[in-house]
């Protein structure tokens, strides 16, 4: 296969991945207004009627906020916007601050792999024996760990798209402007 | 040996940091690699399995993008632009009247916001211009409006508060409360520095904007209506004091704080939906990063808690000395200078695992010593060269130099200096009002 040929099929992965995340992010927005909303309402009726709104403890925790803080890492990490320390990095001549983004992205695919690894395994667990929270209103809750464990498979997917970027401009010899997170400073 | 391989996985931890590997991300690999070697890979695996989840899933911890929401929404919507337009009003005949409503706007958006950055922003986007437009020096402008973006998170609600009471177990309401008069007294302390350098050197507000300046203004505010405050004044007082009474917990407050902020900015034309959309889009980014470093945090702690460091350093610290004052201005120190460098919930999450059995030890006001440090956390919002709150005022003044910003910056500095050095003399600022609670 001809390096465009290779370029072209990456081009179409990254293609994907970012139809993904704008997907994810989709989600998760709405997961926060609703959030926002459900627990408000809760807390009104609750005060106000002595009416709660049931499970809404269950729902906030297991649905809402796996999708509010777990969706979006991959659409952070896009932008290269994880919080990180670059006062030596901003130092480093082009070719070493490659040589610390393809590094970066090999042990970030090592850890967050694992950690994606497990996050899978365990929901798959979970659904298999149909988790769910035993209460005044039992509510099914395998659902936040299939959210959870799809954040980190897309950060995954997201770190390798970066890395491959990097390695692809190393071999292709682009120039920093090509490459995100790479601007001379 | 547990011991060697702690202090091992923070050396290699530094060294991932400074080849700019995302702080969330290295401190997960040392974890897991720390742990793998002292217990091997399957304990390992087994103990990195459920903690993640859990830490996410999780009631309390909602409070984070609630409040973070709330305050994008009231940015987006210029909801607060009424404070600093009243406050402009009331302060126009004192020296530097400006400068200080900036600050005193600043305070008041810090009631709605739990960001620093958020509140920089705000005040940035109206307050700066209205002073260049008046003949203040634009670096200083920018200085004092990035200064009044720390009080975000002193001033309830506050992020770093939220984070702190969850790490150590404290109730986010009593730490809510507890930011309130330390808030207030660093607002009034800025303001005394910007009246003493306005006496001293009264060319900072004599300055003639340039052409480029000039042409980057917007047109002047309106005059500012105690009625349009009205609205914000009110929602802050109904979340505050649904805390403060007990009605609310964090997390409701903070998605009341939301709901009702967007209900405010709906009707509001200038609330378009693209700047529903990014304030959606930001909340999101800011959730999504502090999530990652928390997760990763909860593995650092279990794989230091296994290592045995913060225990022997604990007993470092309190074999060399017992009194808690030298060990707080010692915890000053280390974070002035971690602050300098390292983005502030990092720093937070990175060193309470150590700071904790220490404080434990020597019997220190749990409450008092999170209002501290979420007062140096603050203080690394302006110190160079990772100032923050600076980077997000510089972007909005590209005629102005970092580097001028800076040294305006320094004076403020000492002022938070003098204003920590009163938090630790006094603790009862900081306990008084928390106190008052059940």
């Amino acid at each position: 296969m001809s390096v465009n040929m290779s370029v072209h099929v990456l081009n179409r992965l990254r293609a994907g991945v970012a139809k993904l995340n704008q997907a994810s992010m989709w989600v998760a927005g709405a997961a926060m207004v609703l959030m926002a909303i459900h627990v408000s309402l809760d807390a009104f009726s609750k005060y106000l009627l002595s009416l709660p709104i049931p499970a809404t403890l269950e729902v906030v925790a297991y649905y809402y906020m796996p999708a509010v803080a777990m969706l979006p890492i991959a659409h952070v990490e896009a932008r290269r916007q994880h919080i990180s320390i670059e006062i030596l990095y901003d130092k480093l001549s082009l070719r070493w601050r490659r040589l610390c983004l393809i590094v970066n992205g090999v042990l970030t695919l090592v850890i967050i792999g694992t950690l994606a690894g497990l996050a899978t395994r365990e929901a798959m667990r979970k659904i298999d024996i149909g988790e769910y929270m035993f209460g005044e209103y039992p509510i099914i809750i395998w659902p936040g760990r299939v959210i959870f464990a799809f954040g980190l498979v897309l950060f995954c997917c997201v770190a390798l798209a970066n890395t491959v970027d990097v390695i692809v401009a190393v071999l292709m010899r682009k120039g920093p402007e090509d490459i995100r997170g790479e601007s001379v400073a | 040996m547990n011991l060697g391989l702690g202090f091992i996985g923070i050396v290699a931890l530094v060294l991932l940091m400074l080849i700019r590997m995302p702080l969330g991300v290295a401190m997960a690999l040392v974890s897991f690699v720390g742990v793998s070697a002292m217990m091997g890979m399957k304990s390992a695996l087994g103990i990195f399995t459920s903690g993640p989840f859990e830490f996410v899933a999780s009631w309390s911890l909602s409070s984070i993008p609630m409040f973070m929401f709330m305050g994008y929404v009231c940015y987006y919507a210029g909801l607060t632009d009424s404070l600093f337009l009243v406050a402009k009003r009331l302060l126009h005949r004192v020296a530097g009247g400006l400068g200080i409503a900036a600050i005193g706007g600043a305070a008041a958006f810090s009631a709605v916001c739990g960001s620093s950055l958020a509140t920089a922003a705000a005040m940035g986007r109206i307050a700066v211009p209205e002073m260049v437009r008046n003949g203040y020096n634009p670096a200083f402008a920018g200085a004092l409006v990035a200064v009044g973006g720390t009080l975000g998170n002193l001033i309830p609600p506050g992020i770093f508060f939220i984070l702190y009471g969850i790490f150590t177990e404290v109730s986010i309401g009593k730490l809510f409360i507890a930011g309130i008069l330390p808030g207030i007294l660093s607002a009034v302390v800025f303001s005394i520095t910007i009246w003493l350098r306005v006496r001293a050197d009264p060319s900072l507000v004599n300055h003639v904007p340039s052409d480029a300046e000039r042409q980057m203004l917007p047109p002047p505010s309106a005059e500012g209506r105690m009625i349009d405050a009205l609205p914000i004044t009110l929602l802050f007082f109904a979340i505050m004091g649904g805390l403060f009474v007990g009605l609310f917990s964090a997390a409701e407050a903070g998605a009341a704080g939301a709901f009702l902020s967007l209900l405010m900015a709906w009707p509001r034309r200038h609330f378009t939906r693209d700047r529903f959309n990014r304030s959606v889009v930001e909340s999101l980014e800011m959730t999504a990063s502090t999530f990652l470093i928390g997760i990763a945090s909860i593995m650092f702690t279990q794989f230091m808690a296994l290592s045995g460091v913060p225990d022997y350093l604990a007993q470092l610290v309190v074999g060399a000395t017992s009194n808690a004052i030298v060990f707080v201005v010692g915890v000053s120190v280390i974070y002035f200078v971690l602050g300098c460098f390292i983005e502030p919930i990092g720093i937070m999450l990175l060193t309470l695992p150590f700071l904790m059995p220490i404080m434990k030890h020597l019997n220190i006001d749990m409450i008092w010593m999170g209002v501290l440090i979420v007062k140096y956390l603050e203080l690394g919002m302006i110190t160079p060269p990772v100032g923050m709150n600076l980077f997000v005022i510089k972007a909005m003044m590209p005629h102005t130099s970092l580097a001028s910003m800076f040294r305006q910056v320094n004076w403020f500095i000492l002022a938070d200096l003098v204003t920590t050095g009163i938090l630790i003399a006094f603790p009862a600022i900081s306990t008084s009002l928390p106190a008052l609670l059940k």
